[in-house]
């Protein structure tokens, strides 16, 4: 009976020490298949290469789930109330982290990790109360394109980024329209559009102030500027069509063909598709096109430009040790590896300190306009709302679209808008 | 004893009512009592249902619907019906042909036909195409508010009908050949017949076509999805299962479009017990 025992916990003491390394799970969207590399796994390959790399050299298992985002299943909620949460998680910021960048939820990077690699402005916007619960991997950024043809054409020289105001846009616009082209395109297609806003950023608005999401701060005296700076282009006709009929698409197709002077997009909209529109026979040629600043207020420095983040987050458990584990995993995650491929292959902003890439997509000229203007005229920051952001939005649409029709005034619009979205963000 | 014997009959229809039905709509209620999802919640008791009282959005859905209501019903019912009444007149064989060629775009899905009528009602579509072969100015169909409504009745109509028609035609045909019959011996002329005999048995078949056609107005949305996304120009096309839609699948919120989906039912079952009310005081 004896040895029945004893050799039952031998039994036991060996299965507990051959139960394996320890495992740690990393969850990332979909994989998307890098075009330019057949066969090789997009984002996943790189993952599941560092993930293999860092299982080896720190003797752990690291499995790498892939959420589908189309059907939201695996989501991070979902995983939570499993009691199975993610060791890391990677997603576009903004929609999915928002309630988890705090101290219940997320590991402080900073406790763990050096930092000073990554650009400071990047890891300000995930910064709360000192602690950085989320590590940049990817930025997609954008700017206002302008139409470098046209300018030839009237004659006008871009100015120096930062140089550029609102006022010399009117006049250039009178210029534009001599010659039949309209200056920019003003988006109102149900609603003021997110692109379109950046006028009003131009005068100073900010939809937040001092990271309070809680209340909205655009109804503002900077915010009534740029509103009836937006009416001035419109009644000058310096707008492309009627602007209760166009939206973002539009802008991408109607710029990248050559019909209107400017618009705010990303590189990769103009990268992409100029050439499409020369292979769909819309245009001859390939239109000549340059990323500069919105132009801005006199008295003002810059109108910030825009850029989202896919981030990498850690869950903070008790044991400090594996806390410590998890960090380094996060930071592999977003290494100068992985940023490289992005940036080689995806189109995608560095994230760190003094490397931006001239090879592959981030060769050409837009990719290099758009990394220097996010370092000089800084970036918009993104709102961690979550969910709200959809609901604060349509509020916003259905208000600004009736003040694009004349049934409200730009106050009323403000003032409504508030109202109504303070009872949302203050939920 | 009848229960024992009736029991083991209803049992699989009952079956599946409950699964299909009956437990949903109770997973759904308790849905409505949470802030958050089936996973992640917190009970919130009544707040949702006085929330979505208070919602401007919710509220403006229904009267959108009202007006959607107005401009598709009565034409759709009419329509339908003078077009099954005239089919009582032809052969069978004439009349399978044309239920067939109504009944087509019935067939199709809201999101194919909202696709299709999409691109007949663009600013450069065929609709406006031929307009400006008539001479007559662009309307924009998709971004003003009432073009828009308009718009959405016409994709409604040229859908529904089919399917009215089909409805009709088939209580047209339950009436006994011999009442007509006895009518014209007696000296009945057939307008006479259709107005004064056919039309008032057919009257709780109407009301039955209207109750279905005022809730399925209510309950459209992946056509107004596809014709103009946001709900239309200033959201003037949003029904409430639309407004229900974008809660719970936009907005993340799907304790509250629970609460907003069993105010709909309750609506719905308003209509229904007024529908009762009627046959009873008209004493059908």
């Amino acid at each position: 009976m004896k040895k029945v025992l004893l050799f039952a916990i031998i039994a036991m003491i060996a299965a507990v020490g051959w139960s394996g390394p320890l495992t740690l799970t990393v969850m990332t969207n979909g994989v998307q298949a890098f075009s330019e590399w057949e066969g090789f796994r997009g984002y996943a390959g790189v993952r599941e290469k560092i993930a293999a790399e860092f299982g080896e050299k720190y003797g752990t298992k690291v499995v790498v789930l892939y959420r589908n985002q189309a059907t939201g299943s695996m989501d991070v909620e979902a995983l939570m109330a499993a009691g199975t949460p993610p060791d890391v998680w990677i997603d576009a910021s903004g929609y999915f982290f928002g309630k988890y960048l705090n101290e219940e939820y997320a590991i402080p990077f900073q406790k763990y990790l050096d930092l000073s690699v990554f650009q400071k402005a990047l890891l300000d916007i995930y910064t709360v109360a000192g602690n950085v619960y989320a590590l940049p991997f990817s930025n997609v950024g954008g700017g206002f394109a302008v139409n470098k043809d046209m300018l030839d054409a009237v004659g006008y020289t871009l100015p120096e980024i930062g140089k550029w105001t609102t006022d010399e846009f009117l006049s250039l616009g009178a210029k534009l329209k001599a010659k039949g082209w309209p200056a920019t395109m003003i988006m109102g297609k149900g609603g003021l559009n997110s692109w379109t806003k950046f006028w009003l950023y131009a005068f100073g608005a900010e939809d937040y102030k001092g990271g309070n999401l809680s209340k909205t701060a655009i109804n503002s005296p900077e915010t009534i500027k740029g509103l009836a700076y937006i009416k001035k282009l419109v009644d000058n006709g310096f707008a492309f069509g009627n602007p209760i009929e166009v939206n973002d698409d539009d802008a991408v197709e109607f710029f990248t063909i050559g019909k209107v002077f400017s618009s705010v997009m990303q590189n990769g909209h103009t990268d992409g598709w100029i050439p499409e529109q020369v292979r769909l026979g819309k245009i001859k040629a390939p239109i000549n096109v340059r990323f500069t600043e919105v132009p801005h207020a006199a008295g003002r420095e810059h109108t910030p430009v825009y850029g989202y983040q896919t981030v990498v987050v850690a869950h903070k458990q008790e044991d400090a040790q594996k806390n410590a584990l998890v960090a380094k995993l996060a930071y592999a995650l977003v290494s100068h590896e992985a940023q490289f491929y992005n940036t080689l292959l995806a189109g995608g902003f560095s994230t760190l300190n003094n490397w931006q890439p001239k090879l592959g997509t981030a060769a050409s000229q837009t990719y290099q306009d758009v990394a220097g203007l996010m370092v000089t005229a800084g970036l918009l920051p993104i709102y961690q709302l979550g969910n709200k952001d959809a609901e604060v939005k349509k509020i916003w649409n259905t208000l600004s679209e009736q003040w694009f029709r004349g049934k409200l005034t730009a106050q009323a619009f403000l003032n409504q808008y508030e109202a109504e979205a303070n009872k949302v963000l203050a939920r | 004893m009848k229960i024992r014997v009736a029991l083991p009959l209803l049992a699989p229809a009952l079956a599946l009512w409950i699964v299909l039905f009956a437990a949903p709509m109770v997973m759904v209620g308790r849905l409505s009592l949470w802030n958050g999802n089936l996973v992640a919640h917190v009970n919130v008791g009544l707040r949702n249902y006085v929330e979505a009282l208070r919602d401007s959005m919710f509220l403006k859905s229904f009267v959108n619907a009202g007006i959607l209501v107005l401009l598709i019903v009565p034409a759709r019912t009419i329509f339908s019906y003078r077009t099954a009444s005239m089919l009582t007149g032809y052969g069978e064989g004439t009349r399978s042909i044309m239920r067939f060629v109504l009944y087509l775009p019935t067939l199709a899905s809201g999101l194919i036909m909202g696709l299709i009528w999409r691109w007949i009602l663009a600013k450069d579509g065929l609709l406006n195409g031929a307009l400006a072969i008539a001479g007559i100015e662009a309307i924009p169909w998709l971004f003003e508010a009432w073009p828009a409504r308009f718009s959405v009745a016409m994709v409604m109509l040229a859908c529904g009908v089919g399917g009215d028609v089909i409805v009709f035609s088939m209580f047209m045909a339950s009436i006994p050949v011999e009442l007509k019959d006895q009518a014209l011996v007696d000296g009945c002329t057939e307008r006479q017949y259709r107005k004064r005999i056919m039309f008032p048995l057919m009257v709780p078949f109407i009301l039955l076509v209207v109750l279905l056609s005022v809730s399925g107005t209510m309950q459209i949305w992946e056509t107004i999805y596809v014709l103009a996304p946001e709900g239309g120009p200033e959201g003037s096309i949003a029904t409430p299962v639309y407004e229900i839609f974008q809660t719970a699948f936009m907005f993340g919120r799907q304790g509250y479009a629970a609460a907003k989906g069993l105010m709909l039912v309750a609506v719905i079952a308003l209509l229904l017990f007024t529908k009762k009310r009627l046959e009873k005081t008209m004493k059908l």
